[in-house]
């Protein structure tokens, strides 16, 4: 029966739980589409019942196919498993992505503005605004990278930012700017998804993302301007780790050399990789191993994956690195909640993306604040991501919340909290019915002769109901981003 | 390309070969099982396991199946022995295991098609349980493995640049190829009890795809030097040395000699020996032929910087 907006519901959306404590993705009150979802869901009512569970797996089994991966750890025990992908799009229309896209880019260029400072004349430290102890004191902070001049003082080429919506708009929760992943996903969704609904891909004239893989390797050449065709390799950490197939993906796509530390060798001050035919040089070298792990001179000596002596190569102006060492700082969670202030200060304007309120408990009034309200608040630890070492008050037991605040009070500084944001929901499917979930989007910055965003990003989704957390080491899964047209249908 | 990158796609071509060449063997041979009689089906487990350099488990095993009554249980554990035994390596599933794991570690070089198709097979396989298909035509398992085995090489046929990249696969290829057809005349010719029966010939003519070229060339009596003669000369069959030799030397032309040192050249000339060798060659001269394609294999690896030491 066709509703108010003259689409036949489809019956699968008979009894979808749409919660209006929660912005939702698709529908702006119950029964109401969002207009620039009618393609989609028109396609949806179309679909008889059978087909829609086939199509589900369907897209499970290209994925399982095409090895796409990823590797979950927990005690002793690592786990390959398919990726969980929705076969329902996240809609982004064009006029919310616009603003999306110009509020990352100002923060990117902020950001690299900031790193080129902390590492060069430290103006803003001196000048008070962002605290030094904090950026010096950072476990991310690389005293190595002090005076070393970087390409375009583009130190962060590759950024993974996380937003998330609420009733009060868009917010950056935070920003990726070491080994940012998740690109591939983002394809691999687009692939799968575009084959399930062609014809709803076509009429929401969905922007594309195919790009990004010629965009990176422009972004990365761009890091050597003074070599007319420049060598650029990915350095991975090989088969084993969780994002490998990632790296294998844009290295093919790229159609540069995939490789590992023990292809490499530092001679005459070049970076060379061994190749069948002898050593040859390398220009640029996306890497995709963390600071740490890079090389065993410079950083940790026990490390294995990475080159003895890259970094003095690197120092000496003899390889660009992407992303350069010492970009964590810039994604720190304590260095997060000056990030506005940081945009004032290089970019002389207002944050367009907001931040989330933050308390940093290395502060006395934020450590009380933390621990006086810890029901309502997510605490993450500042050194980690994925998910890792977090609390999320709400969903956590009196004795869990105990024990989280004995490890706040032993090292305060290691810890931020953040009110419980009330995440956007987007219908899933799941069992063969539509279920709100919670999502957010990472889309994938791109900085080095210039700054783009490919329109879309990975839409992360906490599969479980009522869970927050969508990282996909804590049960998570994705979504493809369909930036439409807002007059599509 | 990357030394490693070389040493993967080398050792992904040889993986899959021998697993091709022993699932048509294990095929051939299951489907024996119920018209061979215990004598032959016997010789052909022999002869199968020798020639593919494999040790059976129990000798004695060997023996029982000359006994009607043994012949479908011994069958099963012979099978599963080539199959699936986890401690095996010559197992098929451990050489579609290990052609995968190097397959993986140069996805970015074979790009996301023909590493999906290799994928595909793995899991196939890994699927299966022997126990579950014993029982009704375990022998399309085997003709399901080898024509996807196939399918990936036809994949590649017709996707991949003709580069050194297709070129190091190829080497892996044929050297195993050559290898393996070598090993399996070597067992042939010298196992009496097969020569005197005359059985055995058809089984390793099939396998080699070669049986047909056979009756057209030398008529419908198999005979030792007509079938070594074919599988050694008859440089039109895939499965000859001759033709082995060719394709060699093609892709070690497009790989080139290594710049840094002499090394490079030794690929090229054990080829030449193995030419020379190959043509005034008997039964006798086969362990010989055998040994040869081995110091070729390792002229590779030593040319190519396949094993990395200080670079």
């Amino acid at each position: 029966m066709p509703d108010q907006t003259g689409i036949a519901r489809p019956a699968l959306l008979d009894g979808y739980a749409f919660d209006e404590r929660y912005f939702d993705e698709m529908f702006a009150a119950r029964e109401r589409p969002r207009p620039y979802c009618e393609a989609l869901l028109r396609a949806l009512s179309d679909l008889p019942p059978v087909e829609l569970g086939s199509l589900q797996s369907r897209v499970n089994r290209a994925l399982l196919h095409e090895g796409i991966t990823f590797t979950v750890y927990g005690g002793d025990e690592s786990i390959e498993r398919v990726f969980p992908v929705d076969c329902l799009p996240r809609l982004v229309p064009a006029s919310e992505w616009e603003f999306i896209e110009r509020g990352l880019v100002q923060r990117v260029q902020a950001l690299n503005l900031f790193l080129a400072d902390v590492y060069g004349r430290g103006l803003i430290l001196r000048d008070g605004v962002v605290p030094e102890d904090l950026v010096r004191g950072c476990p991310n902070y690389r005293p190595e990278m002090e005076g070393v001049g970087v390409p375009l003082d583009a130190y962060v080429s590759v950024c993974g930012s996380d937003i998330v919506r609420t009733h009060d708009g868009f917010m950056v929760l935070e920003d990726n700017m070491r080994v940012p992943s998740g690109v591939s996903y983002m394809l691999a969704c687009r692939q799968a998804i575009r084959r399930a609904w062609p014809r709803a891909f076509r009429s929401s004239r969905v922007r594309p993302v195919e790009q990004y893989p010629s965009e990176l390797l422009r972004a990365l050449q761009s890091l050597a301007p003074q070599v007319e065709s420049p060598t650029v390799a990915l350095l991975t950490p090989g088969i084993y780790n969780s994002a490998y197939y990632e790296h294998a993906f844009l290295a093919s796509e790229m159609d540069i050399e995939l490789v590992r530390g023990s292809d490499l060798v530092v001679r005459d001050d070049r970076l060379h990789m061994r190749t069948t035919h002898g050593l040859r040089p390398i220009d640029v070298l996306y890497r995709r191993l963390d600071d740490d792990f890079i090389d065993p001179r410079a950083f940790r000596a026990d490390s294995v994956l990475g080159v003895p002596g890259l970094f003095d190569v690197y120092r000496k102006g003899n390889l660009a690195m992407a992303n350069a060492p010492g970009t964590g700082v810039a994604d720190d969670k304590s260095v997060y909640a000056f990030v506005p202030r940081i945009i004032r200060y290089y970019l002389g304007e207002d944050p367009i993306l907001a931040n989330v309120e933050t308390h940093l408990c290395r502060e006395p009034a934020g450590l009380a604040y933390t621990l006086e309200h810890l029901d309502d608040l997510v605490v993450k630890a500042v050194g980690e991501s994925g998910g890792y070492d977090m609390l999320v008050g709400r969903h956590a037991s009196r004795a869990e919340r105990d024990a989280f605040a004995e490890k706040i009070r032993a090292r305060p500084a290691n810890y931020i909290s953040q009110p419980t944001l009330d995440l956007s929901c987007a219908p899933c499917l799941i069992d063969g019915r539509l279920e709100p979930r919670h999502v957010d989007l990472r889309p994938f910055v791109l900085h080095g002769a210039e700054t783009r965003v490919v329109p879309g990003g990975l839409c992360r989704v906490a599969l479980r109901k009522g869970n927050l957390v969508v990282n996909s080491s804590q049960g998570g899964g994705a979504k493809d981003a369909w930036v439409v047209e807002d007059d599509a249908c | 390309m990357l030394a490693r990158v070389a040493d993967s796609l080398y050792w992904m071509a040889r993986y899959l070969e021998r697993a091709e060449f022993t699932a048509r063997l294990v095929g051939l041979q299951i489907q024996r099982l119920p018209v061979g009689t215990a004598v032959e089906v016997a010789a052909g487990w022999r002869l199968l396991f020798a020639g593919i350099g494999n040790d059976p488990p129990e000798s004695e095993s060997l023996g029982n199946m000359e006994d009607d009554d043994f012949l479908f249980v011994d069958g099963y554990t012979l099978t599963d022995i080539l199959t699936f035994e986890e401690g095996n390596p010559a197992a098929i599933a451990n050489c579609l295991a290990a052609a995968r794991e190097n397959a993986r570690e140069v996805r970015s070089a074979i790009g996301p098609g023909i590493w999906s198709s290799l994928n595909r097979e793995y899991l196939a396989l890994g699927q299966t349980r022997l126990v579950e298909i014993w029982k009704r035509e375990p022998e399309l398992l085997y003709r399901d493995v080898a024509e996807g085995i196939q399918r990936f090489h036809g994949i590649c046929d017709s996707s991949m640049r003709r580069g050194t990249d297709w070129s190091f696969m190829q080497l892996g290829r044929y050297v195993e190829r050559a290898q393996l057809v070598v090993s399996m005349l070597v067992a042939h010719c010298g196992d009496a009890a097969g020569r005197e029966n005359g059985g055995e010939w058809p089984v390793l003519l099939r396998a080699c795809n070669a049986f047909e070229a056979y009756g057209r060339e030398c008529g419908t009596v198999f005979e030792e030097s007509a079938v070594v003669g074919l599988l050694l000369y008859e440089g039109d069959l895939p499965y000859s040395l001759r033709f082995c030799l060719e394709r060699l030397r093609g892709n070690l032309d497009v790989i080139g000699p290594t710049p840094s040192d002499g090394l490079g050249k030794r690929p090229l000339a054990i080829l030449n020996r193995l030419d020379e060798q190959l043509h005034d060659c008997g039964s006798g001269d086969l362990r010989q032929v055998g040994e040869l394609f081995r110091t070729f294999h390792d002229a590779i690896e030593g040319s190519y910087a396949f094993r990395v030491s200080d670079g």
